[in-house]
């Protein structure tokens, strides 16, 4: 658990010294900002459209403010995830790691802590935009709480999708690059589902995110979109951690 | 100790590596000698643990590399060729993170860096950010890296690359003084270099190890002729060795000097040494020079010829 702890806050503060990190949380700061200022924009003018007929605040503002970001973290986390393993391949330092008693593992587990982190620095913004609500009105807790966590974790099994694809390859614009097609596509797959029948229509409409999604925005906590999120992210890190360990054989 | 018994390695059908067996006994510092591309880097991946290799068994201290990968590790220190750094870090914040990695315990890891900055010369750098040092300053940091933990089995893949001269002999200091409690293989492509560190070297050539022992023991066995110099206050000609058919004058000097290759030393340098006394010379030095390394790597490589 040390050397997990010890890869996480290496990886963390490395991503400090790049201006990959500031410019993400700019990049999305900014356009969450833009979306929520939309979102609430909307929100006030169907309210009063409505006039004495009251507008749900988490249905009408919170959820698609949500969606919104979710497909914002679909163009960003690549960013984060193109450098955690590919990023020591291309400098060589992956020899020095391997040759110390570091665990593959660990080495994978650590490098997505620390993706992690990060991930909790960008949902700040929105947890802020949000927490304004209560400001001015009286919004339910347990969707939005419920629609952060659904957030998080869609954005978790994308980082653990890109840590693996990022410990295919040496460089970070492939990484990235291939990670964006993978997000999307399960996104996408749910419209495949949508025009099938029967066994493919169902696998293709949950292996996509877009339902599992909508559930946490409910408010609903179903075991089975946790399966879903979790064996993405146990699939992504144990397939880093896979495609480490033939980093060995390949060399 | 290093064990390592008919190692082979292949890198897609291409065989780089072709049944070498050697050992490192424990407390010896070994040099691994040969030209680029002869397959040292590759072995010293295996022997670290960084690579298995295709066949072939290698143990450290007792330990199989492919068996107890993690204890090996623990017992080995690795200085990769071209070394690869941090160089967004300290060069105390890399060899803080190098040790915890290394598993030194977290209050024993300030001590454990004083004491590998002060081995390797790294005072005036240790805080200094990696990409703004020298070559031979990140050389030397991954020399460092190499120490921590104080692991008793030492691999150094051309540990004096990119120093400057002055550099190169601190190195070489420090690689000496661990002979005799670490057991050390060093890999370089430069023959004095070796020469003057270890006292034993390996040849590999093309994957294949052509040649080990001490230099003295590779030109013995390679039948090497041996140089001899002959030093006497004045008078001196080659009348003095022609009687001996087994010596030659390699470069017969100014009277006071001679080169002489002798093909055995041991019958013929008292005989020399009589006849110089008798030809009433004042005798200054008479001395063997083991063959140099750069001949027996030569002959070892197949160069010789060339």
């Amino acid at each position: 658990m040390r050397s997990v702890l010890l890869v996480a806050r290496r990886e963390f503060v490395g991503y400090w010294t790049t201006p990959v990190a500031y410019v993400v949380l700019v990049v999305f700061l900014m356009l969450s900002g833009i979306f929520f200022f939309g979102q609430l924009s909307e929100f006030v003018a169907a309210s009063r459209a409505a006039q004495n007929t009251p507008v749900d605040v988490n249905q009408e503002l919170v959820r698609p403010y949500l969606y919104s970001a979710s497909v914002m973290l679909l163009f960003l986390l690549p960013l984060v995830s193109m450098r955690l393993v590919a990023e020591e391949i291309r400098l060589g330092t992956l020899e020095i790691l391997l040759t110390s008693p570091l665990r593959e593992s660990a080495l994978s587990l650590g490098k997505y802590l620390a993706s992690l982190g990060l991930l909790a620095v960008l949902l700040c913004g929105p947890l802020a935009h949000v927490l304004v609500l209560f400001i001015f009105g009286k919004p339910e807790l347990a969707p939005i709480l419920t629609g952060f966590l659904g957030l998080f974790l869609t954005g978790a099994a994308y980082l653990s999708l890109g840590l693996f694809i990022s410990a295919l390859t040496q460089n970070q614009i492939v990484a990235a690059t291939s990670s964006f097609a993978l997000f999307i596509s399960l996104w996408l797959v749910h419209w495949l589902g949508e025009n099938m029948h029967g066994v493919p229509a169902r696998i293709f409409t949950y292996a996509s995110f877009v339902d599992h999604f909508d559930s946490f925005g409910k408010g609903v906590l179903t075991t089975q979109d946790f399966i879903f999120y979790l064996s993405l992210i146990a699939l992504g890190v144990y397939g880093a951690t896979q495609a480490i360990l033939s980093r060995r054989w390949k060399t | 100790m290093i064990e390592v018994i008919g190692l082979e390695k292949s890198y897609a059908g291409f065989p780089a590596l072709k049944n070498i067996s050697f050992t490192v006994p424990e407390g010896e510092v070994t040099g691994f000698l040969g030209p680029n591309g002869a397959g040292k880097t590759t072995t010293l991946r295996i022997l670290s643990g960084f690579m298995p290799a295709t066949q072939g068994t290698v143990r450290i201290d007792g330990l199989d590399v492919r068996e107890r990968s993690r204890d090996v590790r623990r017992r080995v220190g690795y200085l990769p060729e071209d070394v690869p750094l941090y160089r967004d870090l300290t060069v105390e914040a890399f060899l803080a993170y190098l040790a915890g990695l290394k598993e030194v315990p977290r209050p024993r890891i300030q001590a454990e860096i004083e004491r590998v900055v002060a081995l390797t010369g790294l005072e005036s750098v240790a805080k200094r950010l990696i990409a703004k040092i020298s070559r031979g300053y990140r050389q030397r940091t991954g020399l460092a890296m190499a120490m921590l933990g104080d692991p008793p089995v030492l691999l150094l893949d051309e540990p004096t690359s990119g120093l400057d001269p002055n550099q190169v002999v601190e190195v070489r200091d420090l690689i000496r003084q661990l002979s005799g409690h670490k057991t050390v293989l060093l890999s370089s492509h430069i023959l004095s270099e070796v020469a003057q560190i270890t006292n034993r070297v390996l040849i590999i050539n093309e994957g294949r190890l052509v040649a080990s022992g001490t230099p003295r023991d590779l030109a013995g066995g390679m039948h090497l002729e041996r140089r001899v110099r002959l030093r006497v206050r004045q008078g001196l000609s080659a009348e003095v060795w022609n009687e001996f058919p087994g010596i030659r004058a390699l470069d017969p000097g100014d009277g006071s000097f001679a080169l002489l290759l002798m093909e055995n030393p041991e019958r013929d340098l008292p005989l020399l040494a009589r006849r110089v006394v008798s030809a009433g010379l004042d005798l200054l030095e008479l001395h063997e020079e083991v063959s140099d390394l750069e001949t027996i790597f030569r002959t070892a490589t197949g160069a010789g010829d060339a």
